[in-house]
């Protein structure tokens, strides 16, 4: 397995009406190839604070975050765009798909941002709404579909240009039980017979148990690394117990 | 599929994202346009007179329309944007150059707002000739032919252009300088609200009134009058701390009554959750309703003051006779009065000469030559009823108002000209004298020159029939035969004028004094309105001079009311805009109440209610505040009957509320139901 993301000693402070409020202190973390990472931490933690500066969406007040060796952070505005276009794919808790297009379009759309030929587009939008099975839904629109099944469109959609990381903010947030599932399902698909890594933060310890990893935040710094050796319940526990810990550390 | 085939299926799929701002820009397009092309049109600056002062409000009202109009598309241009935030959000996060989004939605925006001009530019001409068969219902003397005033059309056409450069360029620099967590957060977090305060509401709500009433007083307090325009600012800021405030209404109602605040707890907090997000458009929609309002009231004030003015007038008929026109005297009108069913009852003929006279101010630069008509002392007293006495070398200046202020009346000697001998001469001046309902004042004259009897007649002697005049006033009855009798007059008047008339009679004993005099003859067939309204020889009938003044009153009226169809149009459109604005972003707390137990029938409740706060807000605030203002600025002017006015307003701002009530009524069963429908849809 080869490094697919490296943050290093990414730090970000706040600053409201001259109070500082520093959100992430030193964070330091990697993603292997082929891997599913979770980061779970109570509300305040830092941890969609950590997922936009990864993103490039945020400025970081010191540190680096280097994509497959490129530095987001430090990039101008249209190299962004160039990274999240061919190296990164986003999963959102809104889905955000848009409502004037109908799946496959959706799922087409960041092909055609990054000037695929159309036949390539055609071939890899039908075969991610297969696996994805979705593939009946091609000529629907967002506003159609159960809230599950957008987020799967969003994962194909995500996939699309078969990034080197997936990004997924709190896609579980929005779903029933059976919903999420079918979204950690595709999520475990897509690692498995897609290689895809996959970065997400989560407040869900069900979805965060089939990750691979779970990171775990408090305060703004990393307070455990949880390695899943077990079955995705017991590791279920184990998150459990960390975070009850963390809540009785407070 | 190409990024081309995106934008063009967008536009399509999104075409009610487009309609209310396209309707927005055809509406302000066509407005301005139709408005322009009444307002440059011939028959229209015929009516008003391209150098009048009615013409010159009517072109400024214009004016502030256009600003108006661009600060509405502004408006209409924000909420537009703010609808394809999360579209840009996700063209960015997937990896598009801004400049290349930017580029997208731009494209988007000028289908829009191309065919939304296009659309107001073509329905301009129709609109215009609507409200120009309407204004034609009071015309009697106005040819009644529509002609285009390709000028306003001319003007929509450029504001569209300068609009659509302005925004275009606006939204492609915040399109493409755009923060991306800010856009994807937009539609799901609401803003915080800081420094909210019932106080500041409560102090807004004294200082609209305060803030009229302390023009009022200062207006007309000598020393004073150059602050009084800061308290229309001290009533402006306090419309606008209204409307700041009207986020903290739950936190006054917690204070007076506990239960009813928990009762509606959702209801308040959603409203406090908005805090900033209703300032600008209850303030703009509260001040556009106040000014539609206002303008017409304002502006009709004179209008109806003159209504009131001709009715109250002391003669039913005053009629000049110039002595050198031959074929018309004083056995004439008696004889046609009798042609024409009308027994005179009260007859005064008052023997005139025009003089040149030099109107001295107190800043001398401004002294100018004119004229006045002057009468013998003992002439006046008769018609009076005042026993006046002047010396030979004295004269007394007599004006038929309450309120006369007489500023051309500086100088202790008048200084006259005889335009026949060329005589320069200097009487001193013995009185100023005012008195109501000796003259018809809305007839030819006025005032007048009063002169001693020995005085009089030595001038009189010097002077030709050209300058001499005799005024018919009478009354009579049988008045219902008033128009043709008038008619028979004025068609002996003009044989005697040989057809032709001279506009600027009244210079004609200065255009010595004139350096660039010229005689200004119009035929009387082509201008009969012109006649009615500005010749001094046209015979005034009571009974038909109000008709003359709704001829030229609605053709000005109509353009006010035009006017004011734009700003109330446009505040209901904000209030629209706003209503759907918020309702939207509601959605997910609408569902999140669901969740807890809100049952249908309170959630449709709930809705209604913030519906009924963004809509009746700007109707109640802006039309007590136009009352408010009619009903203060007119006891200080020279309007007299500011009671009635005020009583006009209270009418027209109960009519625009009920139309406010009926638009409301109109779109609240769809915006619920529409709520309704994705509150529903499981999430």
């Amino acid at each position: 397995m080869n490094k697919i993301l490296d943050v290093l000693e990414v730090e970000k402070t706040y600053i409201s009406k001259g109070n500082q409020y520093p959100v992430l202190k030193k964070i330091s973390l990697s993603v292997q190839r082929g891997e599913f990472v979770a980061v779970m931490g109570p509300s305040g933690s830092g941890k969609t604070t950590l997922l936009n500066i990864i993103s490039g969406f945020l400025s970081a007040d010191s540190g680096s975050v280097r994509i497959g060796g490129v530095d987001i952070l430090h990039a101008d505005r249209e190299k962004q765009a160039e990274i999240r276009s061919g190296v990164l794919g986003f999963v959102f808790q809104d889905f955000m798909l848009i409502d004037g297009l109908t799946v496959e379009e959706n799922i087409m759309l960041p092909q055609i941002i990054i000037g695929k030929g159309e036949n390539e587009i055609k071939n890899q939008t039908d075969s991610l709404m297969n696996f994805f099975g979705i593939s009946e839904h091609a000529r629907k629109y967002p506003d159609e579909l159960s809230g599950g099944q957008k987020q799967r469109v969003a994962i194909a959609r995500a996939l699309s240009n078969q990034p080197m990381l997936v990004l997924a903010d709190e896609p579980t947030g929005n779903l029933d039980s059976k919903s999420s599932k079918a979204v950690i399902d595709a999520f475990l698909m897509a690692k498995k017979k897609l290689n895809a890594t996959i970065l997400m933060v989560t407040h869900d310890a069900i979805a965060a148990s089939f990750a691979d990893k779970v990171i775990a935040l408090s305060d703004g710094q990393i307070v455990r690394n949880l390695v899943r050796e077990e079955e995705p319940r017991e590791f279920m526990n184990r998150i459990l117990e960390f975070l009850k810990e963390v809540e009785a550390g407070k | 599929m190409t990024l081309s085939d995106i934008v063009k299926k967008l536009i399509i799929r999104n075409k009610e994202r487009y309609l209310l701002f396209g309707i927005s820009i055809c509406f302000s397009v066509s407005m301005i346009g139709a408005y322009g092309a009444l307002l440059f049109s011939e028959t229209i600056t015929g009516v008003l007179m391209t150098d009048g002062s009615t013409y010159i409000i009517s072109t400024g009202m214009y004016g502030i329309t256009i600003v108006g109009v661009l600060a509405f598309l502004f408006y209409a241009n924000g909420i537009y944007l703010q609808s394809l935030r999360k579209e840009t959000g996700i063209y960015m996060s997937l990896g598009l150059k801004p400049k290349v989004v930017a580029k997208m939605q731009n494209r988007q925006f000028d289908f829009c707002f191309l065919l939304g001009s296009l659309a107001g530019i073509l329905l301009a001409i129709p609109i215009s000739y609507m409200a120009w068969k309407l204004i034609t219902v009071f015309f009697v003397y106005t040819a009644k032919v529509y002609t285009v005033g390709w000028k306003g059309l001319c003007i929509a056409f450029i504001l569209a252009i300068f609009s659509w450069v302005l925004l275009r360029a606006k939204n492609y620099l915040d399109l493409s300088g755009m923060d991306v967590i800010t856009v994807l957060k937009s539609d799901i977090t609401g803003e915080t609200v800081k420094g909210s305060s019932p106080v500041l509401g409560v102090i807004g709500l004294i200082a609209i009134p305060f803030g009229i009433i302390m023009f009022n007083i200062t207006a007309v307090t000598d020393g004073l009058k150059r602050i009084s325009t800061v308290f229309l600012g001290v009533s402006l800021a306090g419309i606008y701390l209204v409307a700041a405030q009207v986020t903290s209404v739950g936190r006054i109602v917690k204070r007076i009554s506990h239960a009813n605040y928990m009762k509606n707890l959702l209801f308040f907090n959603l409203v406090r959750q908005k805090g900033g997000q209703y300032t600008l458009a209850l303030f703009v929609s509260s001040i556009l309703i106040a000014i539609t309002v206002f303008a017409i009231c304002f502006n009709g004030s004179s209008f109806l003051e003159s209504y009131y003015r001709v009715n109250e007038e002391p003669y039913d008929f005053a009629v000049l006779y110039q002595k050198d026109k031959k074929g018309f005297d004083e056995a004439q009108v008696k004889k046609t009065a009798e042609n024409n069913g009308i027994r005179i009852t009260d007859w005064h003929t008052l023997h005139l000469l025009l003089l040149g006279r030099e109107y001295q101010y107190q800043d001398s630069d401004g002294n100018e030559w004119s004229s006045d008509f002057a009468i013998s002392v003992s002439e006046f007293n008769k018609l009076s009823g005042e026993n006046l006495t002047l010396p030979d070398n004295g004269y007394a200046l007599f004006q038929d108002s309450e309120d006369a202020m007489f500023r051309t009346c500086s100088e202790e000697a008048g200084h006259f000209y005889n335009p026949v001998s060329k005589e320069e001469f200097f009487l001193h001046k013995e009185k100023l004298l005012t008195k109501e309902d000796v003259l018809n004042n809305s007839a030819q004259i006025d005032t007048l020159l009063i002169l001693s009897d020995t005085t009089f007649e030595r001038i009189s002697e010097t002077m030709d029939d050209a300058y001499k005049f005799e005024y018919f006033l009478f009354n009579g009855t049988g008045l219902d035969n008033s128009a043709a009798f008038q008619k028979e007059l004025l068609d002996k008047i003009v044989k005697a004028c040989n057809g032709k008339m001279v506009m600027n009679m009244d210079q004609i004993s200065v255009k010595d004094k004139l350096e660039n005099y010229r005689e200004e003859i119009l035929p009387y067939e082509d201008n009969k309105l012109e006649a009615a309204r500005y010749w001094l020889l046209y015979p005034y009938a009571k009974h038909t001079q109000s008709g003359i003044l709704m001829e030229y009153g609605a053709v000005y009226l109509l353009l006010i009311f035009f006017i004011a169809l734009i700003t109330f149009v446009s505040a209901t459109m904000i209030i629209a805009l706003k209503v759907a604005g918020t309702i939207s972003q509601d959605i997910k707390n609408y569902r999140k109440a669901v969740n807890l137990g809100l049952k249908d029938k309170d959630l449709k409740h709930l809705v209604r209610r913030q519906m009924k706060l963004i809509f009746f807000f700007p109707a109640i605030c802006g039309c007590t505040t136009a009352v408010i203002m009619i009903n203060r600025f007119l006891s200080v002017s020279s309007i007299q009957h500011f009671y009635e006015v005020t009583i006009i307003a209270v009418i027209l701002s109960i009519i625009v509320f009920i139309i406010q009530v009926l638009i409301f009524v109109s779109i609240q069963k769809r915006l619920v139901n529409s709520v309704m429908k994705k509150v529903a849809i499981n999430g």
